[in-house]
């Protein structure tokens, strides 16, 4: 009796591990290994109790098998031997040894080095492109290191940051409340309102386990979206919103909490003690403040008079106009205004009134939202809301507000990305939901510090608000001259300047600028060094064709390859590392981190060889190290890593593991400290298990309280405010940052300096696109339709495109082989399920595919999933599925003053004449 | 007595198709031998639509008609419910694949690998002859099943007793056990859920079971 | 290969598609089975009236055979054909093989022993009657399952037969002529398939198949009335009215009522043969929602509530 197919039979081992592959993670795996073959990727069931969806990894981890046994992987040094670079032409990479790869980019290196680290424009001569969100951090073992030791080195050349991150998110989320990601309280929520949130399909595991819960545990959630996603399939309710106007529908649900719902209904304590509702605004619209101290003024109802906001035994007044006998408002720059009996008005006041306008019959046009869904949306909110209840956590007995709003990609990013932003965290705001159980909460942060404990950052800053590291805006340390060539530090007070912020800032421009050079900037050079990993920008970024053509002018481009691609095919050295499942490095793990990765624990994993690595593959560690000895940096690099910069740092308070600086460490060597450090980290020094022992283990966590998920307790001890509603700060800054702008004669920036603004308020958000293609010489209404994209479960941030079992599993959902249409559309174009169309942007470029019909799309949009149309990669380029990153458009006048632009483009389409039924088109 | 099923409940799903991978790596099937999948299904029209994923496979049949219509009892119905194929027995003759209403059988003649031409390392190492030729279908992981009784391990509970779309899934979409034992898992779930079976109409008495509405 | 749609365009396989578990190959077998065991039962029915004809018999046989023949191209493991004698318990295929077992045999022997032509018809009948059975027990083929599969199966084998008689008149009976009573049979079966036809096609369109297999079956019913049915019946009778053209009528009109038994099995087991599909009672409730109605795709009431 044979029921069951071979297992294949052999000695079995079970190697644990982990799949960092996407943003979402880390998950822990465990690879099957069959007489040192892996078969089989499986969920690490001995990480049930630990991680939050009980050690189980998404469909991406189960291509790691194929990755590794490719038959086109790179598996040796490769050089370039045609010196012509372009899309055309043949990179004729030949073999080498790493002997030789080595010293070919060390000669480079160490020329720059010798010359000067900077060019004449005051740029790095060195650039790296990483892929997104952190994720080839760990992957790339000790190269932070090397990075580090380097010396100045620009980061800002994006491969997708700004379109296809939630930009806006990032940084008003780290200046409000810490949220570089915000997310739902997902476990504890009972109501969410999703604006373009896909996050069953990027939320990876955690995301899609803990929203199972919250469903199964009787949670509603309300999708709103042009087409209806894989979130959208999942929720309880879908509107389908006209693309670009989540503001609007956002700005009418206040209007309903505001004036149409009962005050008490909102959380007026939280309000009044947590926020800057009270602070009282002068005629100049700025805060009034108390002429001795400088603070701003409330109006205190127990003394009926003005007082500083931080004074003791005050009960500040929420709504109304007051009159106070002198104050001072303190504007940009010089501008400081002495008053005498002027009238204050609470910031609360002046928020109902400015949305006042925004009424649910307003919004209902400009959204394509019926009046009674939106007011139905806004009062179940409330509704859910559970203002006054409490919840006891860990002993501790915190506020419940099971309400949230979460914002997706499109959404949270580009034009109108700051409204919507402010409008969802205000929604949180009004009822108290904001970093409390069951609320809207943040992940993780990445521009304020420390960055492995968002409770630690909140410092007090100014007038009883969080600290906030902005560039410096005034007329002193105002950085007039760009330090890399995307200008984060000059143009983007709020991208601060973390390690994360060149990343931050508008990383289109470091492309753009090469071609479009700006006035009164230094025109952008080209890095005469690049490095490359886990990302493909040619495919990955905005328009995808602009991208090309810069780097086929880069001079020498370092890129570590796992099989060629569309990136690397302008590369003049080829590296091939060891990947997945074939190399060694520690990260960690827990507390908590983006997308939805609330842990109770935190620690550390190691990834570990599962199979032999292939050919002349070499781990990551030790090709940094040896990049480090040829460049003469191996003492600051062993530095470096002594200190942590690869993740653990070696020295503590009881112990110290660090190597000896002068010479060359092995990779083991170096992860062999490292855990080490990491038993003792976690152990206060009582453990010192090394590499063995981790690698049986795989992984170890020590508790990490659920309350450190919810900043809001903190805030309370700490007495500050949320500086919410009231933008008095990022206005001054604006102002400021206008001023010198102009001082130096630039007035390419002045459309994003109206972002800065007190109460945020509505602009026909979808007329910047439409105003683009006038810009671009066409007309409106020849381009009828909005392209927009959506990420794929099988796919996203993966780099798995020529997975041959990604393309098998994913061809089941929908819009994977086209281009998503609405039947009405498709009629109106005299189209066909299956036929080609081709879709033409207003920079004038096109692509070609085939229709998918679907009722689940606005009329007026069409999706195209992921990011395909690759003519490099092996198997991705046979797929003929368009993408619409070659169509989006690369400009300084789509782009908002984060510097973020948003994934969507008017397009105009036809059905495919006969001769353009082929590949491309 | 035993009889095992799955629950899917269709309110969790997300389509993510980590069972689908999970199970082509358990079962070492070739590129498209899918004994999981799951399908998305859109129902209505623009703007009330809704959007269904349904993990499909081999029914384990009450009364299959593919064990009825196989010529050489090569698809058996055990005690216990699962619905067998023994590859040594089998002709080929395809006669259950059209007998089977549910789509979930298999045949493949030659070998095919991922990358085309070549297989793989992992490929080479777990290619099965038997399998050529003959029908092949979702085996409930019968293999996981009776290790795990015969170490006194819980199906659907125990992970190296569980079919391994079973473990892999993201939602807890998918639930194997017992609907026998009143006490079960899967028992459970069925009475605190609605749920309908596909097909049911047909007469075939299948296995897997969709949530789609909690009993109030 | 598997019985997948096309990769690519994959969400599509949602609606019954296409069976390729069974081709041309597996098509044989009815058309041959078919043919031959109706023409062994007109044969041995005749036998009766005083008919031996030892190529019609032979005719039959050989029909039979290559069906199985044919069948037999098919299987993935043709090594262990004989493993399909294990299932006699259920299978109406390992039936089927059974009555080859007599079929071939007793026909041979028939073909020494004329007196045993009067036998023929029973295993034949019994071969046919499986092989209506194969069909109907196809719980995954819409279109074959249906009960209505038996009479017309049956009535279509006899009409072949009856015709493949007409047929082999000028070359395997002594006088060229047929016996009278064929001509009569021939009407006979034609009636009783078409009318099976015609109920079978209507029940089929009115839901009990997917929208595709009926449209195959509608395409199918014009051609297939006039040519297969209509015109033989015309030229039977004309055959009637006219003896000079007799021989040739009544061979022309056995051959035409016979291909068209022939394309209505192809186009059943080759073309009409959409599968069941997939559909949902219920869509669920995500979360506090509320839940919707089902969807069964590709069927006429795709609504499946
Ligand atoms: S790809 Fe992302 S979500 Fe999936 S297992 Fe890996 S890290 Fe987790
Ligand atoms: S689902 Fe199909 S293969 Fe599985 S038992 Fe039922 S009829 Fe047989
Ligand atoms: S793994 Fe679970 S959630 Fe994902 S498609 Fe399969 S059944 Fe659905």
């Amino acid at each position: 009796m044979s029921t069951a197919p071979t297992k294949g039979s052999g000695r079995v081992t079970r190697v644990p591990t982990y799949c960092y592959q996407c943003v979402a993670g880390p998950d822990l795996l465990t690879v099957k290994v069959v007489d040192g073959v892996a078969t089989e990727v499986e969920p690490n069931f001995a990480a049930a109790g630990y991680h939050p969806a009980e050690g189980k990894v998404c469909v991406k981890a189960f291509g790691l098998i194929q990755k590794s046994y490719s038959p086109h992987r790179i598996l040796t040094p490769m050089k370039r031997t045609n010196p012509k670079k372009g899309k055309d032409e043949d990179p004729g990479f030949v073999p080498i040894s790493w002997d030789e790869a080595m010293g070919l980019i060390a000669d480079k290196l160490n020329t720059i080095r010798a010359e000067g680290l900077v060019d004449q424009a005051g740029y790095p001569k060195v650039a790296a492109s990483f892929g997104g969100a952190g994720t080839p951090t760990q992957y790339m073992g000790s190269l932070p290191g090397f990075l580090s030791a380097w010396g100045p080195i620009d980061f800002g050349f994006g491969s997708g940051q700004g379109v296809k991150c939630y930009h806006s998110e990032h940084l008003y989320g780290e200046l409000w409340h810490r949220g570089y990601v915000v997310t739902a309280d997902t476990p504890r929520t009972k109501y969410i309102i999703s604006c373009g949130s896909n996050i069953e399909a990027s939320g990876g595991v955690c995301g899609v386990y803990r929203h199972a819960e919250a469903r199964a545990g009787g949670a509603k959630r309300v999708q709103v979206e042009p087409h209806l996603s894989i979130t959208g399939a999942c929720s309880a309710e879908w509107l389908p919103i006209k693309p670009k106007t989540d503001a609007a529908f956002l700005f009418s649900l206040l209007n309903v909490m505001i004036h149409e719902a009962k005050r008490e209904a909102l959380d007026l304590p939280f309000l009044r003690d947590r926020t800057s509702s009270p602070y009282l605004v002068g005629p100049k619209g700025f805060y009034l403040r108390d002429p001795e101290t400088g603070k701003p003024l409330i109006w205190d109802e127990a003394c009926g008079k003005a007082v500083p906001h931080d004074t003791v035994g005050a009960i500040p007044a929420l709504d109304g106009r007051f009159s106070v006998p002198a104050a001072f408002e303190l504007g940009a720059d010089d501008d400081r205004w002495t008053h005498e009996a002027v009238t204050g008005v609470t910031a609360f006041t002046l928020f109902a009134e400015h949305i006042a306008q925004y009424t649910p019959e307003w919004a209902a046009d400009i959204c394509d939202i019926p009046v009674k869904r939106i007011r139905q949306v806004a009062t179940e909110y409330l509704d859910h809301a559970c203002v006054g209840q409490t919840i006891e956590i860990e002993g501790k007995t915190l506020p419940y507000r099971p309400v949230a709003v979460t914002l997706g990609k499109t959404v949270n990013n580009g034009w109108g990305g700051a409204e919507c932003c402010w409008a969802r965290t205000m929604l949180a705001v009004v009822v108290g939901a904001l970093e409390v159980p069951g609320g809207t909460i943040g992940t993780t942060i990445r521009i304020n510090r420390p960055v492995s404990n968002r409770l630690e950052s909140v410092v007090a800053g100014p007038d009883g608000f969080m600290e906030y590291p902005f560039n410096p805006t005034d007329r002193e340390t105002w950085q007039s001259k760009p330090s890399i060539r995307n200008a984060y530090r000059m143009l983007v007070p709020l991208s601060a300047n973390s390690s994360w912020s060149p990343a931050l800032g508008p990383t289109q421009f470091s492309y753009l600028f090469l071609d479009e050079p700006q006035e009164h900037m230094p025109r952008a050079t080209l890095p005469e060094f690049l490095l490359v990993y886990r990302t493909n920008p040619v495919i990955s970024f905005w328009d995808t064709d602009r991208i090309a053509n810069a780097l086929a002018r880069f001079p020498f481009t370092v890129c570590f390859a796992h099989t060629r691609d569309e990136t690397n095919h302008f590369a003049d050295i080829l590296l091939p590392d060891r990947t997945d499942l074939e190399g060694l490095q520690m990260i960690r793990i827990g507390g908590t981190k983006f997308q939805e990765q609330y842990w109770d624990c935190q620690g550390f994993a190691l990834r570990q060889p599962s199979v032999p690595p292939p050919g002349e593959t070499r781990d990551f560690t030790d090709i940094a190290t040896e990049l480090s000895k040829r460049t003469g940096l191996l003492e600051k690099y062993n530095t470096a890593v002594n200190r942590g910069a690869h993740g653990v740092p070696l020295k503590g308070p009881t112990w110290d593991f660090t190597l000896p600086v002068d010479r060359e460490h092995s990779a083991e060597t170096i992860w062999d400290a490292s855990c080490k450090a990491a038993s003792a980290e976690l152990t206060g020094g009582a453990e010192t298990h090394g590499l063995e022992w981790w690698k049986e283990k795989g992984f170890r966590t020590v508790p990490f309280s659920v309350l450190n998920w919810f900043l809001t307790p903190t805030m309370v001890e700490k007495g500050l405010r949320y500086e919410l509603p009231y933008q008095e700060r990022l206005t001054r800054i604006g102002m400021q940052l206008g001023n010198r702008l102009h001082e130096i004669g630039i007035t390419w920036w002045d459309t994003q300096l109206h972002e800065y603004h007190q109460l945020p308020e509505w602009k026909d958000f979808p007329k910047y696109w439409e105003d683009h293609v006038v810009e671009c010489g066409g007309k409106v209404e020849d381009f009828p339709f909005w392209v927009v994209t959506t990420r794929s479960m099988q796919y996203a941030w993966g780099s798995n495109m020529h997975i041959p079992l990604m393309r098998e599993v994913s061809s089941h959902i929908k819009g994977h082989d086209g281009v998503v249409m609405n039947p009405l559309a498709a009629a109106k174009l005299g189209v066909k399920e299956g036929e080609r169309i081709v879709i033409t942007s207003p920079i004038n470029k096109s692509v070609a595919g085939r229709v998918v019909l679907s009722q689940g799309i606005r009329p007026d949009t069409v999706l195209m999933v992921s990011q395909f149309d690759h003519w490099a990669t092996p198997v991705a380029k046979d797929f003929d599925v368009p993408s619409m990153n070659k169509l989006t458009a690369m400009s300084v006048s789509l782009t908002d003053a984060t510097g973020s632009g948003a994934d969507l483009s008017r397009v105009a389409i036809r059905k495919a004449g006969p001769d353009e039924q082929g590949r491309r088109s | 007595m035993t009889k095992w099923a799955i629950v899917a409940d269709l309110g969790r799903c997300v389509g993510c198709q980590t069972c689908t991978t999970a199970c082509r790596h358990a079962n070492a099937t070739p590129p498209g031998v899918q004994y999981r999948k799951v399908l998305d299904m859109e129902v209505g029209t623009y703007p009330d639509v809704r959007r269904v994923f349904v993990p499909v496979g081999c029914m384990h049949c009450d009364e299959p008609p593919c064990r009825d219509v196989c010529p050489t009892t090569a698809t058996k119905k055990r005690a216990d419910g699962m619905v067998t194929i023994d590859y040594d027995i089998c002709i080929g003759c395809g006669y259950c694949i059209v007998a089977c209403p549910y789509q979930a059988r298999y045949k493949v003649s030659k070998p095919t690998f991922a990358f085309k031409g070549e297989a793989t390392a992992n490929e080479t190492k777990r290619f099965d002859e038997r399998l050529l030729g003959v029908a092949q279908k979702c085996t409930f992981c019968v293999d996981r099943v009776d290790y795990g009784l015969a170490n006194n391990l819980t199906p659907g509970i125990d992970p190296e007793a569980t079919p391994a779309c079973v473990n892999a899934c993201l939602s807890k979409a998918l639930t194997f056990g017992d609907t026998d034992n009143p006490d079960s898992n899967v028992s459970t779930l069925l009475r605190q859920y609605k749920s309908f079976r596909m097909h049911e109409e047909l007469g075939t008495g299948p296995n897997i079971h969709y949530l789609w509405e909690s009993e109030d | 290969m598997t019985n997948e749609p096309e990769v690519g365009m994959r969400h599509l396989g949602l609606a019954p598609w296409l069976q390729t578990a069974w081709d041309l190959r597996a098509a044989g077998n009815f058309v041959g089975g078919g043919s031959g065991t109706g023409l062994l039962i007109i044969t041995s029915l005749g036998a009766f009236g005083g008919l031996y004809s030892r190529g019609a018999i032979l005719v039959g046989l050989v029909l039979v055979g290559l069906g199985l023949f044919s069948v037999f191209l098919e299987i993935g493991r043709p090594l262990r054909a004989m493993n399909v004698l294990l299932g006699g318990k259920r299978s109406w295929m390992t039936r089927e093989a059974f009555v080859a077992a007599v079929l071939f045999p007793l026909g041979t022997a028939a073909l020494v022993y004329p007196d045993l032509a009067k036998l023929i018809w029973v295993p034949a009948l019994a071969y046919l009657y499986c092989q209506a059975r194969i069909l109907e027990a196809s719980k995954g083929i819409p279109t074959w399952r249906s009960p209505l599969i038996l009479p017309l199966i049956l009535t279509t084998g006899l009409a072949e037969g009856a015709g493949i008689l007409l047929v082999l008149a000028p070359m395997a009976f002594d006088s060229a002529t047929p016996p009278d009573w064929a001509a009569s049979a021939l009407i006979a079966a034609l009636a009783a398939r078409i009318f099976v036809w015609m109920t079978y096609r209507r029940r089929m369109v009115a839901g009990e198949a997917p929208v595709e297999a009926a449209a195959v079956l509608v395409a199918f019913s014009a051609p297939f009335t006039l040519g297969g049915n209509i015109i033989p019946v015309v030229m039977v009778i004309g055959a009637g009215l006219e003896p000079s053209i007799a021989v040739a009528a009544l061979a022309a009109a056995g051959l035409a009522a016979m291909a068209g038994g022939w394309m209505l099995k192809v186009t059943i087991v080759t073309k009409a043969a959409q599968n069941q599909g997939f559909a949902i009672k219920h869509s669920p409730a995500r979360g506090a929602g509320e839940p919707g109605p089902g969807i069964k795709p590709g069927w006429t009431d795709s609504s499946n509530t």
